[in-house]
């Protein structure tokens, strides 16, 4: 069984229809692909995947759970979906920018973590020990980024590819079973991009999880996937590994338009 | 140890204040001073580590107040119940307000939350068998705590003292912790800190309802330290004096409040000299400090006093 499934999902703005009878799986342990030209509906894929979108038809599946369906009632919340194990990172960076490096990774703990307000009163020993815990892991996850130098910095002025790479780190602390990077090479040059590729396999094997990317840079998808799905127009279009998808036909005419003669 | 050091000076030159104050009208400034710093970290724990606006504190504050003055003279109840009351009742007020307010954003919560208070306001004046409307509540007993009575405003200092440095430690440890990082997340980003787990909607009732509590508190002290409550006391001007007090001293930051409760309280005083022209002369000078300290007093003391200590270790 798929760690995630999409079955036939739809998804309709008004008139427009964004995404079509989309299949997808992600099996886990795998580093899979989504791609796409501009507006063909990956970034509404991933937002149905996170529970931001509900689904007009179809289901999506996420290890044995629903977690998104035409019912509104199986349609999970973003923060529970998280707690299942779904963990993503966005295309324009959104960190919390005033936050420290470190607490931006302490904050990813939330989920797996349990100290409310009423702890600091009544069980403040079980609080701290909780917070330091964290504290130990949230410097592991820094470190495993060589990101454990700049910990006490504002992740507000850290340069914007440490930014990417601290996204990764909170959606870490999440303990996800699935990771979703939005265009994670996205103004990068072509030295950290050849870096990024080392991280996301180190990051699949460190912490056994699978990977489902939306990336433009073909280079590193077709290096890096081992299963990928081309949509367009809210379609998939083709689906498999990097050189039968190079050697698919409407994946070229989606991609470099039809030929003339 | 450094830091623990200077806490401990800190504290003590704070019990000392008394021995400098001159007359029981100054010493009721200070006393509101502290109940201001109490209404400010509220606020600040709001609007300042959550990002949520609110201009309806007041009714909060004048919940706690009522609750504590009913209570308090129709069936003699002391302190700690009154106080026990005034939170119980004010956070069921504030949860019952969060649950639909937060679905609505900045503006539009300053406003709803804005009507709230009138509301409250509206009430207290009419509701006259409990309230006695707008003659107010009088003979409101001083606070008996232990068989130690509270009934002249120094003693009532300590006591005022006590909350607001249980008010700040607590803010301080919060801040730091999962809750505190969740509420400064939702600040940042709420659509972020959602995807990174954090239930979006309780956290912001959860700051809501714990800002209000600060209310309540400061509601009960104000009562039980004028001895008298009126629908007069807790108007709009009320709300933005307890948003002023955090802003000017500083949003999300720890010791803004401080500041703010100091500026905001005595600067009207210390303006008596222009007369007529008092409040014009106060609402220009709040002007000048948000237009040149946005980020409020507080980042530019800290200047200051890294300025001095630089200084002195030559």
């Amino acid at each position: 069984m798929a760690l995630l499934e999409l079955k036939n999902v739809t998804k309709r703005f008004g008139g427009l229809t964004a995404v079509e009878a989309l299949d997808l799986d992600v099996q886990e342990h795998q580093i899979a692909a989504l791609i796409g030209p501009n507006g063909a509906g990956k970034t509404t894929v991933f937002n149905m995947i996170t529970g931001a979108y509900h689904v007009t038809e179809g289901r999506v599946t996420f290890n044995g759970t629903v977690i998104n369906d035409e019912k509104s009632y199986n349609a999970m919340k973003p923060h529970k979906i998280v707690e299942l194990g779904i963990a993503r990172t966005f295309q324009n960076i959104r960190l919390f920018k005033k936050m420290s490096v470190l607490d931006n990774v302490m904050t990813g703990f939330h989920s797996v973590s349990k100290a409310g307000m009423f702890n600091i009163i009544f069980k403040p020993s079980e609080m701290k020990r909780e917070e330091d815990e964290n504290r130990v892991k949230a410097m592991k996850i820094l470190e495993f980024l060589k990101l454990q130098d700049i910990a006490n910095s504002q992740a507000g002025g850290i340069p914007y590819g440490t930014q990417r790479l601290l996204e990764i780190g909170r959606a870490l602390a999440t303990r996800p079973k699935l990771l979703l990077l939005d265009e994670p090479a996205a103004g990068m040059n072509s030295s950290e991009k050849k870096a990024l590729v080392k991280t996301i396999r180190s990051i699949r094997d460190e912490y056994n999880l699978a990977v489902l990317l939306v990336e433009h840079d073909m280079e590193l998808v077709m290096d890096i996937s081992e299963d990928i799905t081309v949509v367009n127009f809210g379609r998939r279009i083709a689906h498999g590994t990097a050189s039968e998808v190079q050697a698919n036909e409407d994946v070229i005419e989606a991609y470099l338009g039809r030929s003339d003669d | 140890m450094n830091k623990k050091f200077w806490l401990v000076i800190v504290l003590a030159a704070a019990c000392a204040i008394p021995l400098a104050v001159p007359n029981d009208y100054i010493q009721q400034i200070v006393n509101m001073i502290g109940i201001y710093i109490i209404l400010g970290t509220g606020i600040n724990i709001l609007t300042g580590y959550t990002g949520q606006l609110s201009l309806g504190q007041a009714a909060f504050f004048g919940i706690g107040a009522y609750v504590t003055a009913i209570l308090n003279t129709w069936t003699g109840a002391q302190f700690f119940v009154c106080l026990i009351a005034s939170i119980l009742i004010t956070g069921a007020a504030s949860l019952v307000l969060a649950i639909p307010a937060l679905k609505v954003k900045g503006p539009y919560l300053a406003l709803l939350t804005q009507g709230f208070g009138e509301i409250i306001r509206i009430v207290m004046i009419n509701w006259t068998p409990v309230t006695n409307g707008t003659a107010g509540i009088l003979k409101i007993e001083s606070p008996r705590i232990f068989g130690f009575t509270f009934d002249t405003l120094t003693r009532y200092f300590y006591l005022t003292l006590f909350f607001v440095v249980l008010g700040l430690l607590y803010q301080k440890i919060l801040i730091e912790s999962r809750t505190g990082r969740a509420f400064i997340a939702i600040r940042e980003d709420s659509e972020a800190a959602e995807l990174t787990g954090i239930n979006v909607t309780t956290y912001k009732i959860r700051s809501f309802v714990l800002s209000s509590v600060y209310c309540a508190v400061a509601g009960t002290l104000y009562a039980m330290m004028i001895r008298y409550v009126s629908p007069d006391t807790f108007i709009a001007n009320t709300s933005s004096v307890i948003l002023w007090t955090a802003i000017v001293g500083g949003f999300g930051t720890l010791i803004g409040p401080i500041i703010g409760g100091v500026v905001m309280q005595t600067l009207p005083e210390l303006l008596r000299f222009c007369g007529n022209w008092r409040l014009v002369v106060y609402g220009i000078i709040l002007l000048i400090v948000i237009l040149h300290f946005p980020g409020g007093l507080y980042p530019y003391i800290q200047k200051l006093l890294a300025f001095f200590k630089r200084k002195g270790s030559r």
